[in-house]
Formats: structure tokens, C-alpha cells, sequence
């Protein structure tokens, strides 16, 4: 019996001895060449194939650098990402990073900031996209993507309704007034086709757009509340009016599959909406400004941050070879030739750098091939910077969404609900300034 | 009166070369347990007494100040409420109906095992595609369920869109996924119940009430202590469903937030690992309470014969 115990013990000490070799091997085989790893999201508006064709074209003129793409689920992305990150294990690159993320990353101090003698942010970008990623004077993204929100109507249905097609509502009286028109109800009473999207449909965003038109805002400069105003809550009963005054929605209808399925008549939803879009050629529609509360009043167009690149601290530990690895890869990727190819696959509806947007013959081309983004690309030249959201993903949840359950499930007054989001949203806010 | 009897324990040569390549030969297993469970709940342990935003440098000791800040932390107290309301609502019908449904399984002679795979397909089902199914079921102006109750001239319900009718969507929904799972073990149980009772019950003139009362369910007990224990655990740790099939995730109104949903949340979404841990070490004690409580309710009055 001792003999053959000590056989089994010598056979799993094999095994572990040889499994470290051959560890070792590939180890010290794979390290010849320096590998730049560029962590982004799966499917992501399209863009997988054409960051595999950057890291491709990066390879081709660095013959001693290898370029690794790995691209994740959306909750996989945030959750990897945070876990390596804090195991030091993470990416060179973030591909896809959003400014209401970057406060703990840069906190943690796991982004490196852009070199000014490589990046110049200021001069090529289009301030409303630079500016969400500057902290004490350092960039620490590039953006590419322009995606704010703008009115998307279905056509047929206005046919139906005996409205022009070819004119949307301008103001909200008008709003109001094409939706009562393009509701439909059954013997019931049960709405079987809404008119406009006033809930179900990303409220919050909806709600902060009809502040923004008013020349309100959500946050100060300094990360406060900043709707607790009249805009505000003018914003908020106008979004409650729509759905028990005006009757044309309501909270057991659907949500943007409704306007995908050509049951809901209009609403308001980002840009690239138009992307998703794509798999519903038989719903003919059209895009527009977003109704003002007056005629003659400018859709106001403001950019807290959307999409952009970012190069971790890994970068940097892992050696100078990497890291101005990186840098160069990072600037093939967000320069004009990219941008544009960026443009043109429909993964932003509008240019962030300022090179693209003067290119009359390259916004030409893209409009023709999306007809849809020319509200977006309208707004661009006036897109003001209104500042970072901190921690707003807590907002919405534990501030938002709960008031408009209130509202449209509850039937709370608007200004009723509108003070307890307040009270909730400053708490949140006080307490991110720890992280943020 | 209870006696209990002690076998002697012979330990001998042969046993104890045995014993050593048992040993041997799961350490792999107690080593990747050591690694993969005992570890992290040690971190995480370490963590809750700590403040710390998952990739800061700065892990700076806090003491029991996260615990602290729970007691007057309202949503972690409605999570907790939500959580408690979903147990009280899950269990009992969970186990009710799959014992019921095994009763009756044990009952037929035909078609048994396909019936009884048949309810088993649910607990095989990806819980993801089950709740976005389900999601689309209780859909009010689309759904299929509203559709029925409209046919039958019964008013329509708000299901997942109602703050009082979400969470209790949300169990019934659990309760058809995971009955197959404690049909089984019901049935098991079942059928280790000998023959011999029930005949010897007849012939004193007991009927199927008296048999299921005074023969059934005594001799049933273990495995029902075992299916309630395991049934209560799991309900604690509720989280696919709410997370898949309410928008945003604990609506309507935080209705459906649960305890694991916040803590992920906390945790993952809002970096804040450390107060996250401690959340989770709430909800550890408390299941151990529970569990306790139930072994030592559930087993009282066994005799060791």
C-alpha cells in the first residue's frame, strides 16, 4: 500500500512539473513580441470589424508590436473591466468609455492622461467632445462618438392621420396636438397605437431634453442639482399631461419596440436609434428637431460626454515600449481617415472632430447615406458642454426612475414628486463627490 | 426515553494508509474550496471593515462603520423588506405546490416519467431566456396572460408595471421555474416510504386524508426540513429574475429591489465594494439564522433509537 501511494503521489508531482514547464515555455515563447491589448464592447454600433481592421493596419506598419481586440458583452465589459483593473490585469486600451464612468478611474488613478505633445485635443476636437474628458487640465479620452437625442416620427401614420409627413411638430402645443390625432384606441378604451412616447421610453432622457430646450439644466458645473427649477418641473407636467390629460400613452404600452413595431407615432430617443432602426425597413419615418416650448425657439443642443477611448496606467507598467505603443495606436485610431471611416459605418450620428465636420464633402456623403443624423449634424456648430454627470446611473435609479413611477403609476402632482426626487438626487450627488 | 449507542471505533493499520490517499486525493478539492470560497468570503469579510471604491488605491480601516450606516441606510432596509416579502410569498407555495404535485405524480401509474420530466424542463431552462419570456407574458397591453384574462371576461392585471403586483409576478414565475427541482426530491422521499405503513393503515381502517396526515408527511420529514431549508436559501438569494424582468432593474417604485440586486448594484455598478461586502454579510447572517432556526424547529422531537 506505501509503495502505491507513493506511486500516486510521484505521478500528480509529474504532472504538476511538467504542466510548469511547458507554462514557462509558452510564457517566455509569447513574450518576443510587445502586445497592446484593447479591451471594447461586442457589436457595439457596428464597430468590431473596424477596430479589428485598426489593430490589423497597426500591426502592418509595427512589424514588433501585436495587436490583441477583445471585445465583451455590455455588463461582461463593465464588470471585467473593474475586476482586472483592480487585479492589474486590465487592458492598455478602453476602447469604449463613457465620461459618466471616468470619475473613479481617474480617482483610482488607472487612466494615464494624454500626452498635449501628442493629442492636440483642443485644436481637433470639437469642444463640446473634448471638454468631458478634461480633469485638472489633463485629457484623459478621446471621444467618437456625437449621439445626442432628436425626434423620430413614423410617416405612415401621419399619412393615416390625415398630417403632412414632411412636418413634424415644431412646438409642444403642436406635440400635443399630433398625438392626440395619432392615438388610437380600441372598444375598450385600451390605447392599441400611442401618439408620442412619453413614458417607457427612456423618461429621464426625455425629460432632461425638454429641460434642455428651455435652456435648463441637470447638474451645475460644480456636479449639483440643477432641476429643481420652473424649466424643470414645466418639463415634467407637460411629460404627465401628455399621458392623463392628453391620453395619448401610457405606463402598460410599450417601449421603443412600440416605434419599431409601428404602433407608437413619435418620440424622442438618441440618434442612433437609426442603427437599430435598420432591421424595420418597413417602417417608413423621419427625424427632426426636438418641439420646442415656443415657435421660433432653437432645438438647444448640449453634450455632457458620450463615447470615447481611453489608455490605462497598465500601459505604462507594462514598459516604454508599450505605452508609446499605445499612444500611436490610440492616435491611428481617432484620427480624421479613422473618424470618417467611423462616420460612415453609422456609428455616431455626427463627427467630433472638427476636421470632419468642415469636410462639406465627406458630411455630404454621410448624409446621403443617412439621411436621418442631418438634425445632428444641424446642431453640432451650437452643441454646448454643460458638464460631467457624476454618478448618474444612481441618480436614475434612485432618484429618476422612482419619481416617474410615482407620476405615472402612483398619479402623484408633478411638483409633489419632483421635490422628493430633489431630496434624493442631492444626497446621491453629496456622497459621489467621494468617488467622483 | 433516548439512548444512544456507540459503536467502537477500531482504527487499524489498513484504515489508516486508506485514510491518507483519501486525503491525498481531495486536495484538489478542499485546496480550489480554500482558493475559490473560503478566501474570498475571508476578503470580503476584511473588506466590509474597511472603506473602499473597487479600483482606488486607498483601503483605509473603517471598523463596523459600513454596519453602522446599514441600520439607517433606507434602501438597504426596503431591499431587506423586499427580500423578506418575497420568502414569506416564495416558500410556502414553492413547497406546497411541488409536494402537491408530487403527491399526485406518486399517485398515477401512466405517464409518470413523462409528466415528471415534463415538469422538470423549467429547472433546466436558462433562468435568463425563462424571465425574458416571462417578461413578455405579463406584458399588460400585449401579454399573453392579460390576453387570457381578457378572454375570459376577467379584468386585466398590471403584473410587472404594478408596485403591489411585481414582486408577486416575480414569485409566481419562480415558483413554476423551480417546482420540478423540489418535485423531484419530494418524489424521492416518496417513494422511500415503504408500502408496508399504508397497508397496515388500511386494514385499521385509515383513509388517503388519514394516510397523507398521520403516515405521509411524518415520514416525509426529512426530506420536507431539506427541501424548506433549501427553498429558503435560495429565496434570499433571488436576483436573475427581478434583474432580467423589471426596467430598470427593482422597479417599479423599488418594488422588486432586492438584497442581492442592491448589493451587486452597490458594489459593481457604484464601485462602493466595501459597503457592498458588508450588505452581504447582513444577508449571510440572516440566512444562517434562519437556517438555524429551521433545523433546530423542523428536527425537534427526532429520536435517536
Amino acid at each position: 500500500m506505501t509503495v502505491k501511494r507513493n506511486q500516486i503521489l510521484g505521478v500528480n508531482l509529474s504532472v504538476i512539473l511538467i504542466s510548469a514547464l511547458v507554462l514557462g515555455v509558452i510564457g517566455i515563447a509569447s513574450g518576443e513580441k510587445t502586445t497592446v491589448t484593447i479591451w471594447a464592447l461586442s457589436n457595439f454600433l457596428g464597430m468590431d470589424p473596424l477596430i479589428e481592421k485598426q489593430a490589423t493596419a497597426f500591426e502592418a506598419s509595427h512589424s514588433n508590436i501585436d495587436v490583441k481586440a477583445e471585445f465583451f458583452p455590455w455588463q461582461a465589459y463593465w464588470d471585467k473591466l473593474l475586476t482586472s483593473i483592480a487585479a492589474g490585469t486590465g487592458p492598455d486600451v478602453i476602447y469604449q468609455m463613457h465620461p459618466t464612468f471616468l470619475g473613479p478611474y481617474i480617482k483610482g488613478e488607472v487612466l494615464l492622461p494624454l500626452p498635449k505633445a501628442q493629442f492636440n485635443i483642443d485644436r481637433e476636437w470639437h469642444s463640446s467632445a473634448a471638454k468631458p474628458w478634461e480633469f485638472k487640465g489633463n485629457y484623459y479620452g478621446l471621444q467618437y462618438l456625437f449621439n445626442p437625442h432628436i425626434f423620430f416620427y413614423n410617416k405612415d401614420l401621419f399619412k393615416t392621420a390625415g398630417l403632412d409627413p414632411n412636418r413634424p411638430p415644431e412646438t409642444w402645443d403642436e406635440l400635443a396636438n399630433y398625438a392626440q390625432r395619432l392615438t388610437m384606441r380600441d372598444a375598450t378604451g385600451k390605447i392599441i397605437q400611442s401618439g408620442f412616447a412619453a413614458t417607457l421610453v427612456q423618461e429621464d432622457w426625455l425629460w432632461a431634453n425638454l429641460i434642455y430646450v428651455q435652456g435648463g439644466n441637470l447638474l451645475t458645473p460644480e456636479g449639483e442639482v440643477a432641476f429643481d427649477t420652473p424649466e424643470a418641473l414645466k418639463a415634467l407636467q407637460f411629460m404627465r399631461d401628455l399621458v392623463f390629460k392628453y391620453k395619448v400613452n401610457n405606463r402598460q404600452f410599450l417601449g421603443m419596440e412600440g416605434f419599431q413595431t409601428g404602433k407608437i407615432a413619435m418620440m424622442i430617443l438618441y440618434a442612433t436609434f437609426v442603427a437599430q432602426m435598420t432591421d424595420y425597413p418597413n417602417i417608413d419615418y423621419g427625424s427632426a428637431h426636438i418641439p420646442t416650448p415656443r415657435r421660433g425657439m432653437k432645438d438647444r443642443s448640449v453634450m455632457y460626454g458620450d463615447w470615447g477611448t481611453c489608455i490605462t496606467k497598465a500601459a505604462r507598467d507594462r514598459g516604454s515600449v508599450v505605452e508609446w505603443a499605445t499612444y500611436d495606436f490610440v492616435k491611428l485610431a481617432s484620427s480624421k481617415e479613422q473618424h470618417a471611416e467611423i462616420l460612415m459605418i453609422g456609428a455616431t450620428s455626427g463627427p467630433v472632430r472638427n476636421d470632419v465636420l468642415g469636410d462639406q464633402v465627406l458630411i455630404k456623403k454621410f448624409l446621403e447615406k443617412y439621411p436621418k443624423y442631418k438634425p445632428v449634424v444641424e446642431k453640432i456648430p451650437y452643441t454646448e458642454y454643460v458638464g460631467a454627470l457624476p454618478n448618474w446611473e444612481r441618480v436614475q435609479k434612485e432618484a429618476l426612475t422612482p419619481m416617474f413611477d410615482r407620476i405615472f403609476l402612483l398619479q402623484w402632482d408633478a411638483k409633489k414628486a419632483l421635490d422628493e426626487c430633489v431630496k434624493t438626487a442631492k444626497q446621491i450627488l453629496a456622497e459621489a463627490k467621494e468617488v467622483w | 426515553m433516548r439512548c444512544k449507542i456507540k459503536y467502537p471505533h477500531k482504527r487499524n493499520k489498513l484504515s489508516a494508509e486508506y485514510s491518507e490517499s483519501a486525503y491525498i486525493f481531495l486536495s484538489p478539492v478542499i485546496l480550489w474550496f480554500l482558493i475559490f470560497t473560503f478566501f474570498p468570503i475571508g476578503f470580503a469579510l476584511y473588506l466590509s471593515l474597511h472603506r473602499w471604491f473597487a479600483i482606488s488605491p486607498e483601503r483605509p480601516f473603517i471598523g463596523l462603520q459600513n454596519y453602522e450606516k446599514l441600520i439607517s441606510d433606507g434602501m438597504f432596509l426596503l431591499c431587506f423588506k423586499n427580500t423578506f416579502r418575497y420568502v414569506i410569498m416564495y416558500v410556502p407555495l414553492a413547497v406546497l405546490v411541488s409536494l402537491g404535485v408530487a403527491l399526485i405524480l406518486n399517485a398515477i401509474g401512466r405517464l409518470k416519467s413523462f409528466l415528471r420530466t415534463a415538469y422538470f424542463i423549467p429547472v433546466v431552462t436558462s433562468i435568463v431566456a425563462a424571465s425574458i419570456i416571462w417578461k413578455w407574458l405579463y406584458q399588460p397591453t400585449f401579454g399573453l396572460f392579460n390576453t387570457i384574462l381578457s378572454l375570459l371576461h376577467l379584468p386585466k392585471q398590471s403584473w410587472l408595471t404594478s408596485p403591489n403586483q411585481a414582486l408577486f409576478s416575480i414569485v409566481i414565475m419562480s415558483v413554476w421555474k423551480n417546482l420540478g427541482f423540489n418535485m423531484v426530491i419530494f418524489l424521492a422521499g416518496l417513494q422511500g416510504i415503504s408500502e408496508t405503513y399504508y397497508e397496515a393503515a388500511r386494514i385499521d381502517g385509515a383513509n388517503r386524508r388519514h394516510c397523507l396526515w398521520y403516515i405521509t408527511l411524518p415520514l416525509l420529514k426529512p426530506t420536507t426540513t431539506f427541501v424548506l431549508i433549501m427553498t429558503v436559501l435560495g429565496a434570499f438569494q433571488i436576483f436573475v429574475e427581478p434583474y432580467i424582468m423589471t426596467d430598470p432593474p427593482g422597479s417599479p417604485l423599488n418594488s422588486t429591489r432586492v438584497l442581492v440586486l442592491h448589493i451587486y448594484e452597490v458594489a459593481f455598478r457604484w464601485l462602493r465594494m466595501s459597503y457592498g461586502a458588508s450588505m452581504a454579510f447582513v444577508l449571510f447572517g440572516i440566512m444562517l439564522i434562519f437556517t438555524v432556526l429551521q433545523l433546530k424547529f423542523l428536527r425537534a422531537g427526532e429520536r435517536i433509537l
